[in-house]
């Protein structure tokens, strides 16, 4: 990565234009106009680089923004754990069903023939039970976000350690690490997920992730394995090695550094499809129980009010929608910054 | 190379087999397979646990199970359910369907994913890149049974309700030309006149299309026509002979027009024979076009430029095939339509139960069956096609090969499908091959939404009834699928890169 | 081919009318296609594990009986065209039954002795159930009835009175005869050495037959041999797509008035999916599980018409006698009934479906029932006292016993409707002062239910118009295990309902059975065993193309008319 030049090369197109993206231009000095000039070159350590790289990157910047607005509306609305939320209902309160359950919220102003923007009393509606639709939708979206999270977290350190272990060490401990790889491999994602969701279906949300986080580790080991693979046999660990630095040292302080883009990269992109299989689960009635619910589970239980009561059936999924979008344009974003070759212009 | 495959092939069996433990051991304990039976009354509750307990081993220990499924699958019998039922029997019915959804599917993802990468490579931070780039994450992003639960409702019922009376409204012209026009805009390179000259005619020929289609209401009754067909295949000559060798040279571009010619005339030749033929006749008449072709661009070519004329003119004489085929198929459609009350698009199932017709009228019953759940699949995977093409067409251009390619001089058509394409396209082979579990995932999902009886619903099923021999039926299918194209893969790779091999 | 050619001209208007047979009752019928949940697995559906509800509604059509459930209030229908039956005598309890002279199997051969012996000796569970049943109630009682080849009459003489007599004789599909010249000739017998067999109760020559009786009709991936599965009824099962559809035609040979559609499709789609389908014009006639939109969905719909009523199915809680707060303590059982928000569940979750849905009082005599007023009447006193939510007096009852704060499990299976019910029951009954925890499991039936991990448990039970079914339910069981405990799932015990219910199943004169069940009904309450709550909503819709569609809320469901059934 190191060997190319400073992301100053000339680029064209909108959304490389550093002086009309707003979101960088008022952060950086001068300094990258000079680049681009030839003038003066500032030295800039890899992690500058990889900021600057990825404040560029309109898409992975709206998905920032998209991604930090939903976790703070899911998080902050209804409270999470002790903390209260500034939204005076919550999900499990049943109540009466006021006007059919529809929906009050406005977005069209009174100038243009709505009915003023308010949020009202249920702004997504209400359910068959009377509970309040939207504190249901953000209940989901924490869900559906701790889920993600926590296969994210579990399937990148279980894949990092085996792949990096496989990667360094080689021989026995390599064979088996792979294998054992393959075998998790092998077996279809859908599979033993429905298998595992059905048989810990009582155990509650976050064992339930954390399983299908031991299931999801084996692209981001095959990544890591190949990257440790590549460096080890570089000079500088050839030089850790020489000086008598212990296996651990190595991996752990010259090794795993060099691969942490590819590694947060992969996470991201893990985390995304999380969210989606974690639908699909809930779909097949694999996934979470109630009185617990998900976006997925959302999703499925009012899909035939599709024609009938759409909110109910549009929120939880463009919930989803904004969430797995987010991630993967962050992920995208993160690709370009830690691997430049793939963003590099044609000239 | 060859013990590189042995040694392969080995570790592929024992993955396998180990993989196929681990899951006999959740499916034995997933669900009780006798909680039905304990509720039947009485003495029957008994007789049935009983007879249920016998036919799945319930009293053996898992491992006496385990090698007891594993013995009879060696021979080929894969067990009966709960019910006693035959699971061969079960999944061959189920692996049909769910073939005939992914593969389809899957060719049509790629294509269609190649195409826009390219395409959005060639034009990289254009507005169409950018456009494609945020359709394809948008893609990337649908759970695909919200997207299919949508589809059904748009795409079927509203869809199959407009076809009654198939006008189309004026905005809705006005939307479809204006994108039209905006896309081809950005397609075309040239500078500010030309870009808006492209877009006010496409734009105006599309409106003008649809507004004749509209008018003539061409859509309760579509085809071609012969002479759709003679321009079509026309247009097709001139556009694979620029691929393959560019226009300069006469020679190829004459090999495939005399070829579209001839396929036209066959057209009129043959018709008794497309009235109602099978699926051998129109293999056979596949092949024949293809000899055909290659003979006419062989002859035509001659000694220097037979290398281009014969895959202009046997690309151009397939094509032709295809939109003759095609325009058979509309023929038909008033009748297929007429015979499944007006509604051709359906919301659920494989084919029309008991459906009887002619070729054609068969393939529209199927085509009307696949299209809605082959559309949910190829949005959910054309994204990954279009980015990893889009990737690898950018990385590739920066090779110094390519800018060697361009300094000597070689048209840009030339650079782009002899260096660029060739080259950026040889890692997405792989791609299908590593990506087979997420694609079989995403059919059995598919499959739920239009509610075919097919791999899914073995898996689910199983699940529901605690019943792992359709589980492992299920994992031998999809788990072997995925061994196998991940093997082929690493063959394939070890085959390019010899380093592989040798460690 | 046949079949082909009518769908087309059924769908394909007036292309090529002539395409289809003109049959006897005037007309093509053309072809009505049914949508069903689960997939057609069993040509046998009498045996105890291939008996599902989906079996039974495609084997109605195809053997046939003296009787079955039907009409618009699932009564019992007396099937004249196979046969008539009569009791005639009270003691000992003897009916005469005797088939049609002219009922053959459609492959000509008649329907006589050897099959009546067949469906004895199954249905009896002799020979040490040598052949599967799904239930042997009643036919054990009776003395294996004696007839000669040829003969088309039989009595059933029983040891002790017994007040279902009348559903106890063959009727359609779950307990119906099966044609004993295909299970002799697949068990290596004559029809002449099967019979003998079958009267000699020689277990030994049986082996084979019964073995083909017990498995031999599941249907693996394609249909058997049309030899093997002959029709009694009015439709022949002529096609089949593995999980996908069956087919049935007419059939040629039946003696009684013949079906009305040519051809009857018989397609398997999940419920989801089904008003979709009908919309679509894929299916003719679904009956889904209603929700509140699916309901809302099919009422929404222009061109379909659709019709919601009641099921006898019911929904109620149980509690556990075993172990636990209710075990031994009427006051909490009845804290418990009082704070349960039954008026609140009708009014949001089910009648969105079914507008005149009321709370359910009674527990297994539905409102259509004869019984139903008597049983009322026997329980006016405790429907008084508990039959109204009272937050407040349940309250008060926990704080007089000390127990505000009993900590509850209550469990159901995970469906949207008793997910919202269960959330609003938890809602209630934690203001009156209990601590709940709630659960909802896809496998509520599998593990929890059966093994007592509950203290309240919301389930169904489907009824019908007879006393056996429910019997079981409050009899005192011998052990409280998952399999010791059968249908009385809270394990309830009670001497004087033991007496009642004993007495009720040898009682034949029906304004005794009413009587005694409301008594039963009475002291259900009482002691409250179970809290009854709602009839189960069904829907049933169905495109106007097609005539003669009668829902009715027994178990058979739409399809019990089917043979009438025509689109024209």
């Amino acid at each position: 990565m190191t060997q190319n030049p400073p992301a100053s090369a000339p680029e064209k197109g909108p959304a490389k234009d550093p002086a009309k993206d707003p979101a960088t231009a008022g952060a950086r000095p001068p300094g990258a106009a000079d680049a681009a000039q030839g003038m003066a070159v500032v030295a800039r350590s890899q992690g500058q680089l990889v900021r600057r790289r990825f404040l560029r990157h309109r898409g992975a910047l709206a998905g920032m923004l998209l991604l930090f607005f939903v976790v703070a509306l899911a998080v902050t609305s209804i409270g999470a754990g002790p903390l209260p939320g500034w939204w005076d209902k919550d999900p499990t309160t049943t109540g009466n069903v006021v006007g059919n359950g529809d929906p009050t919220l406005s977005v069209l102003p009174d100038l243009l023939g709505g009915g003023g923007v308010h949020l009202g009393e249920h702004p997504f509606g209400q359910d068959n039970i009377g509970r309040d639709y939207f504190a249901l939708t953000m209940r989901g979206t924490q869900v559906s976000l701790l889920i993600a999270i926590i296969v994210g977290l579990v399937a990148t350190l279980v894949g990092t350690v085996i792949g990096a272990a496989a990667g360094y060490f080689r021989g026995w401990i390599e064979a088996v690490l792979m294998r054992v790889t393959d075998v998790v491999i092998a077996i279809p994602t859908l599979l033993i997920a429905g298998l595992i969701g059905v048989i810990i279906a009582d155990k509650g949300v976050v064992l339930f992730a954390l399983f299908l986080g031991l299931v999801a580790w084996t692209q981001i080991a095959r990544l890591v394995r190949g990257e440790v693979l590549s460096l080890r046999e570089k000079e500088f660990v050839e030089a850790a090695r020489s000086v008598g630095t212990s296996s651990r040292r190595i991996i752990f302080k010259h090794i795993l550094p060099n691969t942490v883009g590819i590694i947060i990269v992969a996470a991201t992109l893990t985390i995304a499809s999380a969210v989606l299989l974690e639908s699909a689960l809930s779909f097949v009635g694999l996934g979470v129980q109630p009185p617990d619910t998900s976006l997925g589970r959302l999703i499925t239980e009012y899909r035939s009010a599709l024609t009938v009561r759409p909110w109910l059936f549009y929120w939880p999924g463009l919930f989803i929608v904004a969430i797995a979008l987010s991630v993967n344009f962050i992920g995208d974003g993160l690709r370009d910054a830690f691997d430049p070759r793939q963003t590099r212009v044609r000239d | 190379m060859l013990a590189f495959i042995v040694r392969r092939l080995f570790v592929s069996i024992w993955v396998f087999l180990a993989a196929s433990v681990v899951i006999f051991f959740l499916a034995v304990n997933v669900r009780d397979p006798l909680s039905e039976a304990r509720q039947l009354p009485g003495p029957a509750q008994e007789s049935a646990m009983a007879e249920i307990t016998e036919r799945m081993h319930l009293d053996e220990p898992t491992i006496v199970r385990y090698f007891l499924w594993l013995a009879d699958v060696l021979t080929g019998d894969l067990g009966v359910n709960r019910q006693g039922q035959d699971v061969n029997a079960m999944l061959e019915g189920a692996f049909t369907a769910t073939l005939q959804l992914v593969t389809g599917a899957t060719v049509l993802a790629i294509v269609v994913g190649i195409t826009i990468g390219v395409v959005s490579a060639l034009r990289q931070y254009t507005a169409l890149d950018q456009t494609v780039t945020f359709v394809a994450f948008i893609c990337f992003s649908l759970p695909v049974f919200w997207i299919g639960t949508l589809l059904k409702q748009f795409l079927a019922l509203d869809f199959n309700d407009w076809l009654a009376d198939p006008t189309i409204s004026p905005v809705f012209i006005g939307g479809i030309a204006l994108l039209t026009g905006m896309a081809c805009a950005s397609i075309i390179l040239g500078d500010r006149r030309t870009r808006l000259i492209s877009f006010a005619a496409s734009a105006a020929a599309m409106a003008t299309l649809l507004a004749v289609l509209s008018a003539t209401e061409w859509f309760t009754d579509p085809g071609l026509g012969p002479f759709v067909v003679a321009l079509s295949a026309a247009a097709g000559a001139i556009g694979f002979t620029t691929l393959v060798r560019g226009l300069e040279w006469q020679r190829p571009l004459q090999a495939a027009l005399m070829t579209a010619g001839v396929g036209v005339v066959a057209m009129f030749a043959l018709d008794p024979v497309l009235d109602d033929p099978d699926v051998l006749t129109i293999g056979g008449l596949a092949v024949l076009t293809a000899a055909v072709s290659a003979g006419i661009g062989w002859y035509w070519g001659g000694d220097l430029y037979r290398q281009a004329a014969i895959p202009s003119a046997v690309l151009t004489g397939l094509f032709t095939g295809a939109v003759i085929f095609t325009d058979r198929m509309l023929m038909n459609f008033d009748n297929y339509s007429a015979s499944v009350g007006g509604r051709p698009i359906s919301t659920v199932g494989a084919e029309t139960p008991n459906y009887e017709g002619t070729f054609w009228e068969s393939g529209l019953d199927s085509f009307g069956h696949l299209a809605l759940p082959t559309l949910a699949l190829v949005l959910l995977s054309l994204a990954s096609y279009t980015r990893y093409t889009r990737a690898s067409m950018l990385e590739v251009m920066n090779q110094d090969y390519v800018r060697t390619a361009r300094a000597k001089g070689l048209s840009e058509r030339a650079v782009v499908t002899r260096h660029v394409l060739r080259n950026g396209l040889i890692p997405i082979t792989t791609l299908v091959a590593y990506d087979i579990g997420a694609i079989l995932g995403g059919a059995v999902v598919t499959e739920q939404v239009f509610g075919w009886s097919a791999m899914g619903s073995l898996l689910f099923t199983g699940i529901e009834q605690g019943d792992p021999m359709p589980i492992m039926a299920f994992f031998l299918v999809t788990g072997g699928a995925v061994v196998v194209f991940n093997m082929l893969a690493d063959i394939a790779y070890a085959f390019v890169d010899p380093r592989i091999r040798l460690s | 081919m046949l079949g082909g050619v009518l769908v087309l001209s059924a769908c394909g208007g007036d292309d090529d009318d002539d395409g289809g047979e003109e049959n006897q009752s005037g007309g093509t019928g053309g072809t009505v296609t049914y949508g069903m949940a689960q997939p057609f697995q069993a040509y046998n559906n009498t045996t105890a594990s291939a008996n599902t509800v989906a079996n039974g509604q495609v084997t109605q059509q195809v053997t046939s009986g003296f009787w079955t459930f039907g009409n618009e209030d699932g009564q019992l229908i007396e099937n004249t065209e196979f046969g008539t039956y009569e009791r005639t005598s009270e003691d000992p309890l003897t009916v005469d039954y005797t088939i049609n002279e002219e009922a053959v199997w459609s492959d000509g051969e008649s329907i006589d002795c050897d099959d009546i012996l067949l469906w004895w000796t199954a249905q009896s569970g002799a020979l040490d159930g040598l052949f599967s049943a799904v239930g042997t109630q009643g036919v054990e009682d009776t003395t294996k009835p004696e007839c000669e080849p040829g003969d088309k009459a039989f009595q059933l003489v029983y040891d002790t009175p017994f007040a279902d007599w009348i559903y106890n004789g063959p009727g359609h599909g779950n307990n119906t005869m099966l044609p004993a010249h295909v299970v002799a000739e697949q068990g290596g017998l004559s029809s002449e050495e099967f019979l003998a067999a079958l009267r000699d109760d020689d277990a030994e020559a049986l082996q084979e037959a019964a073995a083909f009786f017990n498995e031999g009709w599941s249907i693996d991936g394609a249909l058997p041999d049309p030899a093997l599965i002959p029709s009694s009824g009015p439709y022949v099962i002529t096609g089949y797509e593995a999980e996908q559809s069956v087919t049935l035609t007419r059939n040629e040979n039946y003696w009684g008035e013949p079906g009305a559609a040519d051809t009857i499709v018989f397609r398997t789609i999940a419920e989801e999916e089904q008003v979709a389908a009908l919309q679509n014009g894929e299916v003719d006639i679904i009956e889904p599980q209603p929700t509140v939109d699916l309901a809302n969905q099919i009422t929404g719909a222009s061109n379909i018409e659709s019709q919601v009523a009641e099921e006898y199915t019911y929904e109620h809680l149980d509690f556990n006698f075993n172990e636990g707060p209710f075990s031994d303590s009427l006051p909490l059982r009845q804290a418990f009934a009082l704070c349960v928000p039954r008026e609140t569940l009708v009014t949001n979750l089910i009648q969105p479906v079914v507008p005149d849905a009321t709370v359910k009082d009674v527990r297994n005599i539905a409102p259509w029932d004869p019984g139903y007023d008597i049983a009322i009447e026997a329980s006016s006193d405790s429907l008084e006292e508990l039959g109204t939510q009272d937050i407040e007096a349940a309250r008060a009852i926990l704080e007089a016993e000390d127990a505000i704060g009993t900590e509850i499990t209550f469990s159901t299976l995970d469906n949207q409707r008793r997910n919202d019910a269960g959330q609003l029951i938890t809602a209630a009954c934690e203001e009156a002062g209990f601590e709940i925890e709630f659960t909802a499991e896809l496998d509520f039936f599998d593990s929890r239910l059966p093994e007592n991990r509950w203290d309240v448990a919301m389930f169904a039970w489907s009824g019908s118009p007879s006393v056996a079914g429910w019997n079981s339910t409050y009899r005192t069981v011998g052990e409280c295990s998952p399999t010791g405990k059968g249908n009385n799932n809270g394990c309830y015990s009670s001497e004087a309902m033991d007496t009642l219910l004993d007495e009720i199943l040898v009682t034949s004169d029906l304004d005794e059975i009413n009587r005694i069940a409301g008594e039963v009904e009475a002291l259900a309450w009482e002691d409250l065993v179970t809290i009854p709550l709602y009839q189960h909503p069904g829907i049933t819709a169905w495109n106007p193309a097609v005539q003669n569609v009668l829902p009715n809320p027994s178990q058979n469901g739409i399809t019990w008319n089917a043979d009438t059934w025509s689109r024209s």
